[in-house]
């Protein structure tokens, strides 16, 4: 029996079996208790006394513990702690953001593009949740309380890749997301590229770096896709102060939107602001929090403000999850205005309860990627730009006789003999001349100063990307039998991501 | 949802009118958490009853601003625990009787059918069903009534479906 028809019959027995009894019930003729009245005792001096003394330790003593456990402490802006979580949250976050595209829908006609785009001169937040939908997943995957989710290098299980990566995170049920990346690195030379497969319940996504050079720095660029045609980039616009990613979101081949989304810790809880442009000049700008109080039963606060060539309007909503009575799966219910109420699709995440073990490290979980490192020195900024800064790595580690030639197999070819911390971190600032910081086009105008990153600033010729000898370690990536040492030569602080 | 406060301050007036307000909104909801929790038909008619007249009796009990039917709805739940309590110290102290007390509670025509058809679910899961799919609460309200996450209620639900769709697709 399907489950409507289930549903509906165990409704209509109910209903024809209940009893009526209305009129069995006289209300004047029931004596309704009185209010019960508070029952008022003496003035006690003493007692007086022992209450003023009371709110006055419970005073003093609760001030003194907010100071000390949350003023110092209640925003942090560089949320993420190292590297591993940087590059997972950028690929992560860029497969749930295309989780919520079915492929068999992204066939539209022009004519029913055009029917959906109705929102050009008035505004109705409904007519902008389909966009807002797929930021809601995202951010159901990625955000959540630092105790709850966790990026974190494993060996690889698969003989295709070299290199492992899992994300374990918590719905808003409490149930546990799961992704399993795996990827290789292909030395380039000058650069590197990962290539990589991101699995995740029914989904498969393949995503590679790519790199962007502007004034001679190297940006370090996520492209994750579910094809050819169908894909987001992402880019990390970090800088010391924030931890900021850009995206650009394409379907068929065509850009839809664009987004910049802006991490902040508030008390353990990631918080995002999301700034969407979509493909008709409008903007929409989310402010997400989630309440993770409760475990099993959270829920997304959301500040918006939209704009359009029309006007301005602002407002809130609150995000939970319903069930929905004919498939059976989780759906977002959004709640705005006066009490409006509308149900949204929600993609599948994860069944089972997430556990307290989902999200420890476990052992020998730490980094086995060169190019990877669990921790950031104080010292180092958090931006995946790259650069080949080659200071005082040893170009000679890798095993010339043993390499992959292919993968650069981390065990033959010992990667880990290329000392990742010895490249000078002071050499190179890749932050200072952080172009994309300074962008005034692209910088949110809510949290990013347009004209803190001085594109001039930073000098991209100090990070000397010829002091360290390139020629000395090999990097011809098809030579078989000089093999390659994969980070040879790099310095941390260059996050060569 | 209909807003109750201003029905209570009638009802305290001995309005049959507002009574029959709140009593029509909250029927459903009564009904399935009392025949979670005993299956009798004579006996759920009784305990019905029984709820609205406490509800009247202790009207001034209830907290304004808090959430009227899930406070309806735990005195629905606390009056059918204890007549299954009596019932079950009754089948203690004499088994004879308990037996055909219960023989005839549990197995004879006097059963609802309904409940028949959700036999198989553990009377938590029972509760949730009912309350969802006879009263139509939503699961925020429902979570508040018996006192469980919203999280936990919703993974409830659909494994309690779930199971029945199995039973049904066996048979």
């Amino acid at each position: 029996m399907k489950k409507k028809d289930l549903i509906a019959k165990i409704r209509s027995t109910a209903l024809n079996e209940m009893p009526d009894i209305l009129n069995r019930i006289d209300v004047s003729k029931v004596n309704i208790e009185p209010k019960p009245e508070s029952i008022r005792s003496p003035f006690n001096f003493k007692r007086a006394l022992s209450y003023t003394f009371a709110s006055l330790f419970i005073l003093i003593s609760g001030f003194m513990v907010y100071n000390f456990a949350y003023m110092p402490a209640i925003l942090d802006s560089t949320p993420l702690e190292s590297e591993t979580e940087i590059v997972g949250f950028q690929t992560i976050s860029s497969a749930a953001l295309l989780d919520n595209l079915d492929i068999t829908e992204l066939a539209y006609t022009e004519s029913n593009y055009t029917v959906e785009r109705l929102s050009s001169t008035t505004f109705d937040l409904e007519d902008q949740l389909d966009v807002i939908n797929n930021y809601l997943n995202m951010a159901e995957t990625v955000l959540g309380n630092e105790n709850q989710f966790i990026y974190k290098e494993v060996e690889s299980d698969n003989l295709e890749y070299s290199y492992a990566f899992q994300y374990n995170g918590t719905d808003l049920a409490g149930n546990l997301i799961s992704y399993h990346g795996y990827y290789n690195l292909i030395d380039n030379g000058d650069s590197q590229i990962e290539n990589g497969v991101l699995y995740h319940q029914d989904n498969t996504y393949r995503y590679q770096s790519f790199t962007t050079e502007i004034d001679r720095i190297k940006y370090y660029q996520y492209r994750v896709k579910i094809n050819e045609y169908n894909y987001v980039e992402v880019k990390n616009a970090s800088n010391e102060n924030i931890q900021k990613f850009n995206y650009k979101v394409y379907i068929d081949g065509e850009l839809d939107n664009e987004s910049s989304l802006t991490l902040i810790s508030n008390k353990n809880n990631l918080k995002a602001l999301i700034r969407i442009m979509t493909d008709e000049n409008e903007e929409i700008n989310l402010e997400l929090e989630r309440n993770t109080e409760n475990s099993e039963a959270q829920q997304f606060s959301v500040s918006y403000s939209y704009m359009n060539q029309q006007g301005s309007k602002t407002g809130n909503f609150t995000v939970d999850l319903d069930i929905d009575e004919i498939t059976g799966e989780y759906q977002y219910q959004y709640q705005y205005g006066n009490d409006q109420v509308i149900n949204k699709n929600r993609e599948p995440k994860g069944n089972q309860e997430a556990e307290s073990e989902d999200f420890n490290q476990g052992q020998n979980q730490g980094s086995n990627n060169p190019h990877l490192t669990t921790t950031l020195p104080d010292t180092v900024e958090t931006t995946t730009e790259y650069r080949n800064n080659t200071t005082s790595g040893n170009h000679d580690s890798g095993n010339p006789t043993s390499g992959n030639p292919t993968s650069g197999n981390p065990t033959s070819g010992n990667p880990t003999t290329g000392n990742p911390t010895s490249g000078n971190p002071t050499s190179g600032n890749p932050t200072t001349g952080n172009p994309t910081t300074g962008n005034p086009t692209t910088g949110n105008p809510t949290t990013g100063n347009p004209t803190t990153g001085n594109p001039t600033t930073g000098n991209p010729t100090t990070g000397n990307p010829t002091t360290g000898n390139p020629t000395t370690g090999n990097t011809d990536p098809g030579n078989g039998t000089t093999g390659k040492g994969v980070n040879t030569g790099q310095s941390t602080n260059t996050n060569n991501l | 949802m209909i807003d109750y406060e201003n029905y209570i301050d009638e009802l305290i007036n001995n309005s049959n009118d507002a009574f029959e307000v709140i009593y029509e909104n909250t029927k459903k909801g009564v009904f399935s958490m009392i025949i979670s929790i005993v299956y009798n038909k004579a006996a759920t008619e009784d305990l019905m009853q029984d709820t609205y007249m406490k509800m009247i009796k202790k009207i001034h009990q209830y907290k304004r601003g808090k959430n009227f039917y899930a406070w309806l709805l735990q005195i629905a739940k606390n009056t059918a625990l204890d007549y299954y309590r009596k019932e079950k110290k009754m089948q203690v102290l004499d088994p004879q009787e308990s037996e055909y007390v219960f023989g005839k509670s549990y197995n004879d025509n006097n059963n609802y059918e309904v409940i028949d058809m959700i036999k198989p679910l553990k009377t938590e899961e029972k509760q949730i069903v009912l309350m969802r799919i006879v009263s139509n609460m939503k699961f925020k309200n429902i979570a508040k009534a018996v006192n469980k996450p919203l999280g936990t209620v919703l993974w409830i639900y659909n494994k309690a479906i779930k199971k029945l769709q199995e039973i049904n697709r066996e048979e």
